[in-house]
């Protein structure tokens, strides 16, 4: 059982949003704003009903409905033009699994014959009258009436559903906003509760009780009650006594914390208790579970992170995860096929990545691959000396650095060029790679040669074989006297200078980073560069 | 087909809970009877089965048939049904959709809904049969004489598509009626068994008679049995004895005595019939019902029957009258003052 695709509109950031799942893993990366943790948390309340760990229905707020929507919603009232009050849908498409017939129909935006359920928050017509009154003077309305709305909770089978209707159950693990601590042990204890055998509970809830009423039986409590009761008639004409409350409003969700090594988890480290969250959800044994993560990374050593995502790695089984991570490392070690870009409610997935470069990236997580999906167009520099020169070219050039403008220097080794060149590709994104020509550029040609014709693709460096690194090229634009103002140094000549630069690489570059002397750059920089 | 007091809920609530692992559906036309398969379920252990889902028709008809594909003809959600006694709508043609099917736009007509269902499953290419076969196993329909028109088509559906369905019922017992369509009006009340030998002949289901009862002694099945003379006899398997057994007739100057003594079950036609104020019931609410006395105080059609043993005056009341007799497992008793010539009835004596 799984979600194979989703449809947003108008919910907080998200005004429209549809995208496509994998079965088992999908791994969501955007940058900040992108909507990434209102899409999990979209998932998780058409799944649960809940939004906050509460019911819907009491967590309305009108600032739950994208603001631009209602914006225009409030300049239609204004410019008395004709636009229906705004309402939120989310739709969740299941795979047309037996187990969920009961949710299949075609009640859906899409119109799919697919099990499914979709959740819309959406002016009460029973209300018309009030609403009437109410946008009477639309000068006066700042937010939606949110009195107004009812929310519909329907299979797509078009009937009310609850939450015991889906048969699909999740976890959302939301590592990246601290609650306040009552909300975050109610929040662990919920989890830990997922899994717990259903014998496991009734056990729980039972010794939790006989433990009240032994609390009555206690020789000291029971001197104490007695002496209350001497008080009768001073008091009340009845007997005042004290009990623990064994109501079932006091039952032992409320009494009852996880402690790790007798320590409160709540009071344990955030990282480490994200990592038990994370954990135990992993180990509930519904296979029908989905686990939606909202960035592991967070408040854990790289340690810490390296051994939580190979637990997740091996335990996720059949289910299906939704992760989202701001870290490569994250992305590389899950497997970078299932990333899915989420950009403007547009997903973008990789998966016609070629098994070698998934390998790849697996192996080796330390890759920056997450920088070049999020950049509008990446240029690839063969190390720390070629990415200063370059930046301090775009910046000479453009008056900015090039990140102002979307376009990410990403310094890598250059056996690893081709691997990152073939995500640009799938994602369709424009790459430069700028590389020094070592001398043989027949050789270039040849490793090269798929790329030749690729539209988005350029491959630069300089033809002559006589100048094959950066710091010869640098000299060659610049001649010596130049590079001795940048440098603030003098030398006998060329070769006493070249000989200085390439001994001292990353000097040489900080210098052309910083200084404030005209210089020029090679032109196969400057075409990298546009 | 089975007669009454033959177990037939009885039956299909021990098969569903027999199979086993299957995804069922238990439907029957009234919520009364909804109830009465609820308890039996509840017979066989503390809880129902998820598997087994007890529905009445119509909200079978609603939440599984019409509102899935719903869109393929009438793109607002349908809330609910708007009931219909007669004929809702008449002379609204059904290319107008949203006027012939619906009132107020959002609630369906229950005298429609099956026809809507059809026109759903031909214009979704058959997706709302498929969906059912889908989402059960097995079906029962308990109580099948109470379907009418468009209903038959649903059902002829379900068999046509190869979804395992069990229809239970006594013809005998057509009081109700889902709708008053005039689809299928050929099949109506007692002749909807015509309907089942059709699908016989026609290899689509196997009709099959049951004629004991586990409930009415057999002096109260003979009684009931002429009803219908042309139905099969009805063979009675109830053996207890107690000191007052069959059919019998009580003076309206001994009712007093013969409530306190026996304390019988008072059954009526209709309300128009005046019961000296005991607590009674119609006929028809009384269906699916067992009592061990029953003491009917008949309506004036019903003392000419009870005068002269002829049955066209309880013609059109034939499937109530009998449904009331049959209720009773001892005795059945009609409060009358005149001469009685129905076969097998004494007088009661105070």
């Amino acid at each position: 059982m799984f979600i194979s695709r989703v449809i947003v509109s108008n919910y907080r950031c998200l005004k429209t949003a549809d995208l496509a799942l994998n079965p088992k893993l999908n791994i969501i990366v955007g940058n900040n704003e992108c909507g990434k943790s209102t899409l999990l948390e979209a998932i998780h309340l058409a799944l649960s009903g809940q939004l906050n760990g509460r019911a819907i229905q009491t967590e309305l707020h009108p600032h739950l409905f994208n603001a631009e929507i209602v914006d225009l919603y409030i300049q239609a009232l204004k410019a008395k033009t004709a636009m229906a009050p705004p309402a939120i849908l989310i739709e969740l498409y299941f795979h047309d699994d037996p187990a969920l017939v009961s949710l299949k129909g075609i009640n859906n935006t899409a119109k799919s014959d697919v099990p499914g359920v979709s959740m819309s928050i959406e002016i009460n017509k029973d209300y018309a009258d009030e609403l009437a009154s109410y946008v009477a003077q639309p000068d006066l309305i700042r937010t939606l009436p949110i009195e107004y709305y009812a929310v519909r909770w329907r299979s797509f089978a078009g009937n009310e559903i609850t939450a015991r209707s889906i048969a699909i159950k999740t976890a959302l693990i939301d590592a990246s906003t601290i609650r306040n601590n009552a909300a975050a042990s109610r929040y662990v204890v919920d989890i830990m509760k997922d899994s717990l055998s259903p014998g496991q509970k009734v056990d729980l809830a039972l010794s939790y009780r006989l433990m009240k009423d032994a609390f009555v039986g206690q020789a000291k409590v029971k001197d104490l009650n007695d002496a209350l009761a001497k008080k009768k008639g001073d008091i009340s004409d009845k007997t005042l006594s004290v009990s623990l409350d064994t109501s079932s409003r006091a039952s032992w969700e409320t009494g009852v914390m996880p402690h790790l090594d007798d320590i409160p988890l709540p009071l344990v480290g955030k990282g480490e208790q994200n990592a038990i969250k994370i954990k135990l959800a992993m180990e509930t044994s519904a296979d029908s579970h989905l686990i939606l993560i909202e960035e592991p990374e967070n408040h854990l050593s790289f340690a810490n992170l390296n051994s939580l995502i190979a637990h997740i790695g091996e335990r996720r089984g059949e289910r299906q995860l939704i992760i989202t991570t701001h870290s490569s490392f994250v992305l590389n070690k899950l497997g970078v096929e299932s990333v899915i870009l989420f950009h403007r409610g547009k997903a973008i997935t990789l998966k016609s990545l070629s098994p070698g470069t998934h390998d790849y990236f697996m192996r080796l997580p330390g890759h920056d691959t997450l920088r070049l999906i999020l950049a509008a167009r990446t240029i690839l520099v063969e190390g720390p000396s070629d990415e200063l020169v370059v930046q301090a070219a775009y910046k000479k050039r453009h008056g900015r650095m090039p990140l102002a403008d979307g376009v990410d220097v990403i310094s890598v080794n250059s056996l690893a060029f081709k691997r990152f060149l073939e995500i640009a590709v799938v994602l369709d994104r424009p790459a430069a790679v700028v590389t020094d020509n070592d001398g043989n550029v027949a050789a270039l040609v040849a490793k090269y040669a798929d790329y030749a014709k690729t539209p988005k693709i350029e491959i630069r460096y300089d033809q002559d074989e006589a100048y094959p690194t950066l710091e010869p090229q640098l000299l060659k634009a610049n001649g010596k006297a130049v590079i001795e103002q940048v440098l603030g140094k003098a030398f006998d000549d060329e070769p006493a200078l070249l000989a200085w630069m390439k001994a001292n690489k990353a000097d040489t570059a900080l210098c052309f980073f910083n200084t404030g002397v005209a210089w020029a750059a090679p032109k196969y920089i400057l075409d990298a560069i546009g | 087909m089975c007669a009454a007091g033959g177990g037939k809920t009885t039956r299909i609530v021990n098969e569903a809970m027999a199979q086993g692992g299957s995804r069922i559906a238990l439907l029957t036309y009234t919520q009364n009877n909804e109830q009465e398969i609820e308890r039996k379920l509840y017979g066989h252990g503390p809880v129902i089965p998820a598997r087994i889902e007890v529905m009445t028709w119509f909200s079978f008809l609603l939440r599984e048939m019409a509102r899935p594909y719903q869109r393929v003809l009438y793109e607002r959600r349908i809330d609910g049904l708007h009931w219909i006694e007669g004929h809702s709508v008449p002379y609204v043609k059904e290319a107008l959709t949203a006027a012939h099917y619906f009132s107020n736009g959002r609630l369906i007509y229950s005298d429609k809904i099956a026809k809507f269902i059809c026109a759903c499953d031909q214009r979704s290419n058959g997706a709302v049969m498929r969906r059912l076969a889908q989402r059960f196993d097995h079906i029962f329909v308990d109580e099948i004489q109470d379907m009418a028109g468009y209903d038959l088509e649903i059902l002829e559906g379900m068999l046509k598509a190869g979804i395992r369905v069990t229809l239970v019922g006594d013809h005998r017992q057509a009081t109700f009626k889902t709708n008053q369509s005039k689809k299928n009006a050929a099949f109506a009340g007692i002749k909807i068994v015509d309907k089942f030998k059709q699908w016989d002949k026609q290899g689509l289901a196997t009709l099959s008679y049951e004629q004991h009862t586990h409930r009415c002694h057999q002096a109260i099945a003979d009684l009931s049995d002429t009803f219908f003379p042309g139905e099969p006899v009805t063979k009675s398997l109830n053996t207890t004895q107690t000191d007052h057994d069959g059919v019998f007739i009580v003076r309206t100057g001994d009712v007093g005595g013969y409530v306190a003594r026996y304390a019988p079950q008072v059954l009526r036609l209709d309300k128009k019939t005046a019961c000296h104020d005991l607590p009674a019931l119609n006929f028809g609410e009384a269906k699916g019902m067992t009592f061990d006395r029953v003491l009917i105080f008949p309506h004036r059609l019903g003392q000419k029957w009870l005068a002269s043993a002829q049955l066209r005056h309880v013609e059109k009341s034939a499937a109530k009258m009998y449904v009331g007799a049959t209720r009773a497992r001892h005795s059945l008793a009609f409060v009358f003052d005149g001469v009685s010539k129905i076969a097998g009835a004494q007088v009661y004596a105070a």
